[in-house]
């Protein structure tokens, strides 16, 4: 799984947002903000990854039981997949 | 002819054919500065110009926004620069500036506060100032294109105040949240689509949003609503 080409992750102030880039960015008007850990998980999904590899990077880096990042990891996949973020 | 421009402190000259431009751009002339690049319009460029307008005129009417295209891309590119919609206005030496959608009132709205602070505030730009980072500090500059009414001056002013209108019964002003005011200029931004520039664009606008006062300013026609706006950026 892997982000699409044409974001970018971007941080205003204490705010991660996704802005559209490239020939399609003209059509793009709605933005889409993350948390920390949504923006942790964009920026491994930059790369091509499986769900196992985020699980496992989220469980290293935040201090939380597999069930509480596993449900963060669904809902973002599932609201990524839904703004047409996702590629796989 | 080619005549040479100083526009936000950048030295460029322009290869210019028509008297309209000429007098466009003259208050911004700079014949004794050594250009730091040139600006040619060709027929290709008249003519995408003339495509891109709601409206059929001579050619001659095209060639400033011509020479704005190209300047103001690589302003972008090398400046530090970017541009946005608003109204901007000079008050005791600080900029502030009205973004609004287009009938919303900007005009109005300035003109109210020419009305209650006369000789206090200065019209940089009325269309779209550029803004530009000097030595980490914003400042808005005023430009020769300045919309319908032609109001700015040549001056520049550091950024001081963003004020996103709207109508509304009664006055008042307030803060905005971030998510928002980025929604709103990134409708108003040029985006480049090249990523390494949009990228910077952005690390720009960020930058920019730290250093201006961002405020949720909701207005009606009254003189009042110029002072609850002044007290607000002011006194608040």
């Amino acid at each position: 799984m892997k982000i699409k080409d044409g974001f970018m992750l971007r941080q205003f102030g204490e705010n991660y947002i996704v802005v559209a880039v490239g020939d399609d960015a003209e059509d793009f008007n709605k933005l889409i903000t993350l948390n920390t850990v949504g923006a942790f998980i964009y920026n491994l999904m930059e790369n091509d990854v499986t769900y196992e590899e985020i699980v496992s990077a989220v469980l290293d880096k935040y201090e939380a039981d597999r069930k509480t990042v596993e449900n963060d990891i669904n809902k973002f996949l599932a609201d990524g997949k839904k703004a047409g973020l996702i590629d796989g | 002819m080619i005549f040479t421009y100083k526009i936000a402190d950048v030295v460029f000259s322009a290869d210019i054919r028509y008297k309209n431009t000429y007098l466009t751009m003259e208050d911004y002339l700079a014949p004794d500065e050594a250009p730091e690049f040139q600006i040619v319009i060709t027929d290709e460029d008249l003519a995408q110009e003339k495509a891109l307008s709601p409206y059929t005129l001579p050619d001659y009417a095209y060639e400033s926004t011509a020479v704005y295209r190209k300047y103001i891309y690589i302003m972008i590119e090398r400046y530090d620069a970017f541009f946005f919609h608003c109204s901007s206005i000079a008050v005791d030496n600080k900029a502030i500036m009205f973004t609004a959608k287009s009938g919303t009132g900007k005009s109005t709205h300035r003109n109210l506060w020419i009305k209650n602070f006369g000789d206090r505030v200065t019209i940089i730009n009325d269309d779209k100032p550029i803004i530009r980072k000097i030595d980490g500090k914003f400042y808005v500059y005023g430009t020769p294109w300045q919309g319908k009414e032609s109001l700015g001056s040549n001056i520049s002013v550091p950024a001081f105040a963003l004020c996103f209108l709207s109508r509304s019964e009664t006055n008042s002003i307030g803060p905005i949240d971030t998510v928002s005011v980025v929604a709103k200029m990134m409708n108003q931004v040029v985006r480049p689509k090249d990523p390494r520039l949009m990228a910077n664009a952005l690390d720009l606008l960020d930058e920019f949003l730290k250093q201006v006062v961002c405020y949720d300013l909701r207005v009606n026609m009254d003189d009042e609503a110029a002072v609850v706006a002044y007290n607000g950026i002011f006194k608040g």
